[in-house]
């Protein structure tokens, strides 16, 4: 018999430490030090609150380890791996998948330690860490005076604001990779002067209606809103799918997306508003204020963009999934998503069968139709993109945050030929979607009710 | 190997619907695909057929597999055969046993009367397989069946183990209303069982390996308490999971905790053995 081969999947956790100044020593591995429940869950997306637009979140960790032997201590103690400084140690986390054959580590977080944070419990024996995300480098900078100047474009002043040594010392930029949505040019560039570059890029984002991620490869990356659709769709699938492809661990926070629409947007003076929308669901006015922008033409382009992203609700829910499925399918934010989330179907009694589309007439009295549970189904058809990634280390769980994707009322969904929901029939003795004499078109008598978007 | 009622366990189904296999029915093809998925309670169902129509479902696997076993569950074939395909030809399976004698040859039968059907045969390796059905139980009723397995053997136990803590569960929620009363909410459920080998001949050495070595699998695999076991001699009842239809996609998921008896390491062995039916999500 052979041997099968084994897999193991666990975090490990690696330091770098400094050696002077700058310069950065070899790294360690400090797995067996930490608790279980020792990594914090490492979250990255883009949206941090309900109510507002999402930038970019700033996804930061704490690390809890046994300091028993004053391993993380401070420089000061001799027994420390850090010999100059504790603070901006480089600290690595990994998702290992281990098989007889072979390693695979995908590096799911990398940041610095950073001192004001660290609290070590002596009784216990253990210190808290905090580790900030490589990106946390933006938010303790600031743009120079004059680094961007009026009729600049948007594209530009952010090039500006990230292509600066401190910033580029731990992120990796290039200008292919900045693709601000909307590139209009700035009016009164002092407005930057001075100002910490997170809030400088916040606005020059929000005003170009773009977000900003930062990939595995630590690459700085601004781009539209827009779900990815290079890559594959990602299949996940409930409890009751026949086919036994189960993958969803957890699905709550289920919602329609009104808290995120904004049929009305106002930026500095100038309004732009959907009437029909606001007709109808009320009028949510979203306020901004962009004072490198005086140019009325220009407030009304940004208003009319900001608008058309957000001025229909899109359902939002959250998923968890294992992290090893998540790993396999190397789940990305923006990656597109399908929900397979059907009703559970009662069991037919005793010498009874399910009906059949197709096949089962209305009114076998052996294939009657089942009673169904549950509180919603979730069509496959329906679009979403990943908007937020959420992994806990300590269950193996990773939780997807998911947005419909489009700015529509329609365009939510994957476009497919034969996509279509079909009803059931209820005049006579009819075969659903059959032929023959039997058979009637539902959509022309109109008994059947039928949703599509196109019948192949 | 007869069949002797020992617990079987086997490596993961082959024809599973989720893993690309395609079926496709002579009749009633809309429900076909309920053959092969993982659902105990949707059936492929021919429709307008007779005991004087032979209805087949034609299994098509999207590379080689190979097998050596494979069952028929919740099925009401009493004329039937099951070929493979060799080199563009429907075979017979050869050395073929079964829970009772088919009538061959290979598998063939021609008075089947039990509500599953299970057989061994010379190990094949094969792109599709063939079943065919001409007759049912019940005079011209439509032919059914609710899952095709097919699959190699990890091993059956000589010995006969105490099966404790079975479970089959509908994972019910109870949820307490405003009027005292509860709403019971049904899920898919599962299904779980314990086996103690409890002061275990340490002679049955297969035994104890097949544990360790399904103890220590990552991949899911088929565990079938009866074995083969049916018919008053051997139940005054069969009840669920110990039907012959019972056949559960399972894993370990407890440790486990050997020791000799009394710590006389010539004696005999104690452990326990947790299994619960699992999804295998990718």
């Amino acid at each position: 018999m052979s041997i099968e081969e084994r897999r193991e999947k666990s975090y490990k956790v690696f330091m770098t430490p400094l050696i002077s100044e700058d310069v950065y020593g070899t790294e360690v591995e400090v797995t067996d030090f930490v608790l279980e429940s020792g990594v914090g869950k490492i979250k990255k997306g883009i949206d941090a609150t309900d109510y507002d637009y999402g930038i970019f979140f700033y996804g930061d960790i704490s690390l809890r380890c046994k300091n028993f032997n004053g391993y993380f201590n401070d420089e000061n103690d001799t027994r420390s791996i850090f010999t100059f400084t504790r603070d901006r140690a480089k600290v690595r986390v990994v998702y290992r998948d281990q098989t007889t054959s072979a390693t695979d580590d995908t590096i799911i977080f990398n940041g610095l330690i950073n001192e004001e944070a660290t609290r070590l419990d002596i009784q216990k024996d253990e210190i808290k860490l905090r580790v900030l995300a490589l990106d946390s480098v933006i938010r303790n900078n600031k743009v120079s005076a004059g680094a961007v100047g009026s009729g600049v474009t948007f594209k530009t002043a952010i090039e500006t604001i990230l292509n600066t040594p401190r910033i580029t010392s731990v992120l990796n930029f290039s200008a292919s990779n900045i693709n601000p949505d909307l590139n209009l040019t700035i009016d009164v560039g002092s407005e930057f002067d001075n100002k910490p570059t997170r809030e400088a890029l916040n606005e020059l984002l929000l005003a170009s209606n773009s977000v900003m991620v930062i990939d595995d490869s630590q690459n700085m990356i601004v781009r539209s809103r827009e779900e990815d659709t290079l890559k594959d769709v990602h299949n996940l699938h409930g409890a009751n799918d026949f086919l036994g492809r189960e993958n969803i661990k957890f699905i709550n926070g289920y919602n329609t997306g009104r808290h995120r629409m904004f049929n009305s947007v106002r930026v500095n003076n100038t309004v732009s508003t959907d009437d029909d929308l606001a007709k109808e669901f009320g009028t949510r006015q979203k306020r901004v204020t962009l004072e490198f922008i005086t140019d009325v033409t220009k407030e009304k382009q940004i208003a009319d963009r900001l608008l058309k992203e957000f001025k229909v609700s899109k359902i939002e829910l959250k998923i968890g999934i294992p992290t090893s499925v998540a790993k396999s399918l190397d789940i990305e934010i923006f990656d597109r998503v399908s929900v397979n989330y059907p009703l559970r179907i009662g069991a037919p009694e005793e010498g009874e069968f399910l009906p059949v589309i197709g096949q089962t007439k209305i009114g076998d009295a052996d294939a009657p139709l089942p009673e169904t549970f549950g509180s919603i189904a979730i069509d496959p058809n329906l679009a979403f993109k990943v908007i937020e990634l959420n992994e806990d280390p300590r269950s193996f769980t990773t939780m997807l945050k998911l947005r419909q994707k489009g700015t529509l009322l329609n365009d939510g969904v994957f476009n497919e030929d034969t996509n279509c929901i079909v009803g059931f029939g209820v005049i006579g003795v009819c075969k659903i979607a059959g032929s023959g004499s039997e058979s009637f078109n539902p959509s022309v008598i109109g008994a059947a009710k039928i949703g599509v978007t196109k019948v192949g | 190997m007869p069949i002797t009622g020992g617990q079987k366990y086997f490596d993961d189904n082959k024809a599973r619907a989720a893993d690309n296999v395609t079926i496709l029915a002579s009749s009633g093809d809309g429900s076909s695909v309920s053959a092969i998925d993982e659902s105990t309670i949707t059936r492929w169902r021919s429709t307008g057929s007779s005991d004087a129509v032979t209805e087949t479902l034609t299994i098509d696997f999207p590379s080689p597999v190979t097998i050596s076993r494979l069952f028929l569950l919740d099925f009401n074939g009493k004329e039937y055969n099951v070929k493979y395909d060799l080199a563009g030809a429907p075979t017979d399976f050869a050395n073929v046993v079964g829970i009772t004698t088919p009538a061959g040859p290979g598998i063939a039968e021609t008075a089947y009367a039990l509500d599953s059907a299970y057989y061994e045969f010379d190990s094949v390796t094969t792109s599709q397989i063939i079943i065919s059905i001409t007759k049912t139980q019940v005079v011209d009723d439509e032919k059914y069946l609710n899952k095709f397995i097919c699959t190699t053997e990890l091993g059956t136990l000589e010995g006969r183990p105490k099966i404790r803590g079975t479970e089959v569960s509908k994972n019910t929620k109870s949820t307490k209303m405003l009027s005292g009363k509860r709403l019971l909410e049904d899920s898919v459920g599962f299904y779980q069982s314990r086996i103690d080998f409890k002061t275990y001949p340490a002679r049955l050495t297969s035994d104890i390996e097949l544990m360790f070595r399904l103890y220590k699998r990552d991949k899911p695999f088929l565990q079938w308490l009866c074995g083969g076991k049916q018919g008053s001699d051997a139940f005054t009842f069969q009840m669920e999971p110990f039907r012959l239809q019972d056949v559960y996609r399972v894993k370990t998921d407890k440790s486990i905790k050997p020791n000799y008896t009394k710590n006389v390491f010539v004696g005999a062995v104690n452990f326990r053995m947790q299994f619960v039916e699992v999804v295998n999500p990718s």
